[in-house]
């Protein structure tokens, strides 16, 4: 089996890990972020029981495209945010903004203590 | 951060609904006003309070009936759901990530955070050129 780019490790695997360390930031909010990174398209879906699609899921609240180096510089830490999107290396269609900044919160350790040792 | 074993989530999952079927008592109807007042009167264990919460908007949004209060019959259907596609597909036990990958996960964050406002700044600019 070969092994999944980076690309693919940070949708397939980081990010579901991320979800359920932070359940609660994720299922606190609704709403679909799409990306198209250079033709690889996955969708990330809040608040339901499936977060992540390797498709483009219909009418999303953000659509967001970046080339594929962009995108490995954003994971990686290399890219400037404020070069790649004027010079359109990402760019995003739709205005709910926030819906990203939830997103990004979801990759942080969790802040609020859930009580999974709860008997 | 400590790692979650697939089993303590499952086995809270399990008590949220518990405590939420208890909530909402003999006629098996769970209403918004119920939880609340459950959550604002201390009647569910501080340690469970966060996970009740937030389990009962899941299932609340999920909308598993349309216009329907939250039945037991809706948490045991979206307590199955989380089990078989949220914590059965990640093996929390096995593949859990590495400190080093948590770490970067968080920065990636961060960078997430600022990506978000920098689409903002922009789009707020093109508006204001139009």
């Amino acid at each position: 089996m070969s092994r999944p780019d980076r690309i693919e490790r940070f949708f397939a695997y980081q990010l579901p890990f991320m979800v359920v360390e932070n359940l609660s930031e994720y299922m606190e909010h609704q709403g679909t972020i799409t990306f198209d990174i250079g033709g690889s398209h996955w969708s990330f879906v809040f608040g339901c029981e499936e977060p992540i699609f390797p498709e483009l899921k219909p009418d999303p609240e953000l659509a967001l495209t970046f080339t594929k180096p962009a995108f490995k510089g954003f994971l990686d830490g290399s890219l400037d945010l404020a070069e790649a999107v004027k010079s359109r290396a990402i760019t995003a269609k739709g205005d709910d903004f926030d819906l990203l900044e939830r997103f990004g919160r979801l990759l942080r350790p969790p802040s609020k203590n859930l009580g999974w040792d709860a008997r | 951060m400590a790692r979650i074993s697939k089993t303590a989530v499952n086995r809270a999952l399990e008590t949220a609904a518990k405590t939420l079927t208890k909530i909402g008592g003999a006629d098996g109807k769970i209403s918004r006003a119920e939880v609340k007042g459950a959550l604002e009167g201390n009647k569910v264990p501080k340690a469970q309070a966060a996970l009740v919460d937030i389990f009962y908007k899941f299932v609340d949004n999920r909308d598993f009936r349309a216009g329907a209060q939250v039945t037991a019959a809706d948490l045991k259907k979206a307590l199955a759901y989380a089990k078989q596609h949220m914590i059965a597909r990640y093996d929390l036990d096995k593949n859990g990530l590495s400190k080093d990958e948590i770490s970067k996960m968080s920065l990636t964050g961060q960078r997430a955070v600022a990506l978000a406002r920098e689409l903002k700044r922009a789009a707020q600019a093109a508006n204001d050129s139009e």
